[in-house]
């Protein structure tokens, strides 16, 4: 019988951790020292939380390598914290994200993973969009999404107001040429280009979309608000019974009796929300079901944000033309 | 003073190196974007409660939750920003254990997040990151109990005092090293009147495989300065710690974190796959992971190849956005120390549930666990491998941090 005092014993001690430190020290020394060799990159590495902001900086840093996190048949609030999300947010020179606790299940744990001090929230290589602008108010992300009572934010799905995703650009720009002084000049003229062109496309848009001006519609949670405030169309109703919870029987059952009487022109509901309920509530009412994407898609039309813009107003405009008259 | 208290030393001068060297985090004076409100000196906090009340049928083998109902892991959180680069955590658990309410400290630790180089460094008290689940919160967990392997070698959930150090691979793919020295007091084992000392080394690689399916795979090692005689005596632990006074040991031991299998080393084997169509997790998801735990270097009389092994095997189904159904397997092999010697112990569980999260906040649970005794367990425990429905009901208030993958 051996005891801890038997030699035997004290060997088997000592000798093992060395098995694990050997190749663990050489492996760790090759990927750093391969790391390190890598030439000095001059392209900036540029990690966004949703689509629409990977378009923005690809319009502005079309150099830049662009990670885009989520897209867009990914619910935004609900995206899981993804050792492939850690990853490029620890290479990231510089992220751009919503805010306004949009990405708060799932950001905080990146950050914390990543161990990108670039990035960290308040450094000057985080950007978050709905900093500084005004927000809509939202008694969705305040009453139910777990973060709300703490950060009373207002609705951040900013990025369907062409006016504010303007605004963005612009910080987006500046802070670009704070952390790439050398690129800076030629930031600023791609966003002044742009800038002109979008204006322009603003004006287009608003001219074409006056019939929808004043229209009743319903949407799956708050989505779509910011589309709506700037053409006016006015969302009677949401299909969420509470916000982050999906349809009920009983909430449809409820928003059938309201509309029943006065149809709205359309329930609209994005990509990447269930099309069920919606469904069932359409073919009730005999209006359309409008499944539209929320952001710029991956591919097709709406892969770019005057795409995006011309698909959803063209969409509208032709429920709008094909309205069935009142009974 | 001991050695490892000796150790907070060159953490806080690290951390305060850190807050010296960190860059200025104001963007240029040109620019004219908005100034961020919240980021810059001042701390925030945030707080965070969750309630877990819990009903079960019987008591089972290897748990400390009773007949009847019982208070699960309920926890109050606060977490504090008190610059980019540096945060703390702390958080108070209640649980009920033999018909008590028991409450006791299980994070309290600083943070520096994100030193140069992808350095992370973090101080004080927090959960090991020993293998998968251990690292994370038990009320995100898929079934109401912890698997075998965490009950059997870990006591639940293995928290401790100490440093972690964690670096995070500028590659391609995710790649974590890290290790952490404890206290090694977290971990009941035989009495211990000084701090023992414990570390764990590990690495984490993960990734995608498309656009709808991702993994993690990752190996630890835990070693501690003394390992306990392999026996299955709650009672003898309970015994011991009521005479060592308030310390950790003790209170560990009061609280149900008891390790009833334990050795000098532990090594553990995780793997995660999830799988959702086009990535819309919110949807639908699956989720299988599994861990294999194996533990040596106890007693005193065992040859080089006297192991406790542990794995289980878990699958998660969420068919709609508020209803998962899930199966779990655990297997544990252990040796009991009877009084002729070593003999096998062995354990079978197996679980089925169904769970509805009404939203991030409320979860209703409804699980069924059938225990099997494969073999002189029964003879080794106080509580026999027994069948029970479990009800479980976890209720967030607040904030609460934001989940690992």
């Amino acid at each position: 019988m051996r005891t801890p005092t038997d030699p035997q014993y004290r060997v088997r001690d000592h000798q093992r951790p060395r098995r694990w430190w050997g190749p663990l020290a050489v492996a760790i020394g090759l990927v750093s020292f391969g790391g390190l060799s890598l030439p000095a990159q001059a392209r900036l590495n540029i990690f966004t939380c949703a689509p629409e902001w990977a378009a923005l900086a690809r319009l502005l840093a079309p150099e830049a390598k662009i990670f885009s996190a989520t897209h867009a048949r990914q619910d935004p609030h609900e995206i899981e914290a993804r050792p492939a999300l850690i990853s490029a947010l620890r290479r990231a020179d510089m992220a751009v994200c919503t805010g306004a606790g949009l990405e708060a299940g799932w950001l905080p744990m990146l950050q914390s993973r990543a161990g990108n001090a670039r990035v960290m929230t308040g450094a000057a290589g985080m950007l978050l969009a709905t900093e500084g602008l005004p927000l809509l108010e939202d008694a969705h992300h305040h009453a139910s999404r777990d973060k709300g009572h703490i950060h009373p934010e207002g609705n951040p799905h900013i990025q369907l107001d062409p006016r504010l995703l303007a605004r963005v650009a612009v910080r987006m720009a500046d802070r670009l040429a704070a952390l790439d002084p050398g690129g800076a000049a030629s930031y600023r003229s791609r966003l002044g280009g742009w800038l002109v062109e979008w204006n322009s496309r603003i004006e287009a848009w608003q001219q074409a979309a006056k019939p929808l001006f004043g229209e009743a519609v319903i949407a799956e949670h708050s989505s779509f608000a910011y589309l709506f405030r700037w053409l006016e169309i006015y969302q009677a109703a949401d299909l969420e019974p509470v916000p982050g919870v999906p349809p009920t029987v009983s909430h449809l059952q409820a928003l059938l009796q309201r509309a029943r009487d006065d149809p709205p022109l359309a329930v609209l509901q994005a990509l990447y929300q269930d099309p069920q309920p919606g469904r069932w509530l359409t073919d009730k009412l005999a209006i359309p079901l409008l499944t539209l994407p929320s952001t710029v898609t991956t591919d097709g039309s709406t892969s770019s944000l005057e795409g995006l813009f011309d698909h959803l107003i063209r969409t509208l405009l032709t429920a709008h033309a094909q309205r069935r008259p009142p009974r | 003073m001991n050695r490892l208290s000796l150790l907070w030393l060159p953490a806080l001068s690290c951390i305060a190196w850190a807050a010296a060297a960190q860059p200025s985090p104001k963007p240029a004076a040109h620019a004219h974007g908005q100034p961020q409100a919240h980021a810059h000196g001042e701390p925030a906090f945030e707080l965070g409660a969750v309630l877990n009340p819990s009903w079960q049928s019987r008591a089972q083998a290897l748990s400390h939750r009773d007949r009847g109902l019982g208070l699960g892991h309920s926890d109050l959180t606060l977490d504090a920003k008190f610059a980019p680069w540096l945060r703390g955590s702390f958080s108070a658990v209640a649980h009920s254990d033999h018909h008590k309410i028991d409450t006791t400290i299980e994070e309290a630790f600083l943070e520096a997040p994100g030193l140069p180089g992808g350095l992370q460094l973090r101080a004080g008290r927090f959960l090991s990151q020993l293998g998968y689940l251990n690292e994370l919160h038990p009320h995100g967990d898929d079934f109401v109990m912890r698997p075998v392997l965490h009950r059997a070698f870990l006591g639940g959930h293995y928290f401790d005092n100490g440093l972690r150090l964690n670096w995070v691979a500028p590659t391609s793919f995710y790649w974590r090293v890290g290790g952490e020295m404890l206290r090694g007091k977290g971990l009941p084992t035989t009495p211990a009147t000084s701090n023992v000392g414990a570390w764990t080394l590990g690495t984490r690689i993960g990734g995608d495989i498309s656009q709808s399916s991702s993994w993690q795979l990752g190996l630890s090692t835990l070693r501690h300065g003394r390992g306990a005689t392999g026996s299955a005596g709650e009672a003898h632990h309970h015994h011991e710690a009521e005479e060592q006074g308030h310390d950790i040991a003790a209170e560990a031991a009061h609280h149900g974190h008891r390790a009833v299998f334990f050795g000098r080393r532990m090594d553990v084997l995780e793997g995660v796959w999830k799988w959702a169509p086009g990535g819309n997790a919110r949807a639908q998801q699956f989720r299988l992971s599994g861990e294999m735990a194996r533990v040596s270097g106890f007693g005193d009389a065992q040859s080089a190849s006297a192991r406790h092994t542990a794995w289980y095997l878990s699958a998660v189904y969420r068919f709609r956005p508020q209803w998962e159904a899930g199966v779990r397997l655990d297997r544990l092999s252990a040796l009991a120390l009877h009084e002729e010697g070593y003999e096998p112990a062995r354990l079978e569980e197996r679980s089925v549930s169904l769970a509805w999260k009404r939203d991030h906040m409320t979860t209703v649970r409804l699980q069924f666990t059938a225990q099997r005794d494969r073999g002189g367990f029964a003879e080794v425990s106080e509580i026999k491998p027994a069948n029970a429905v479990h009800l479980q009901f976890v209720r967030s208030f607040g904030a609460h941090g934001a989940h690992a993958y």
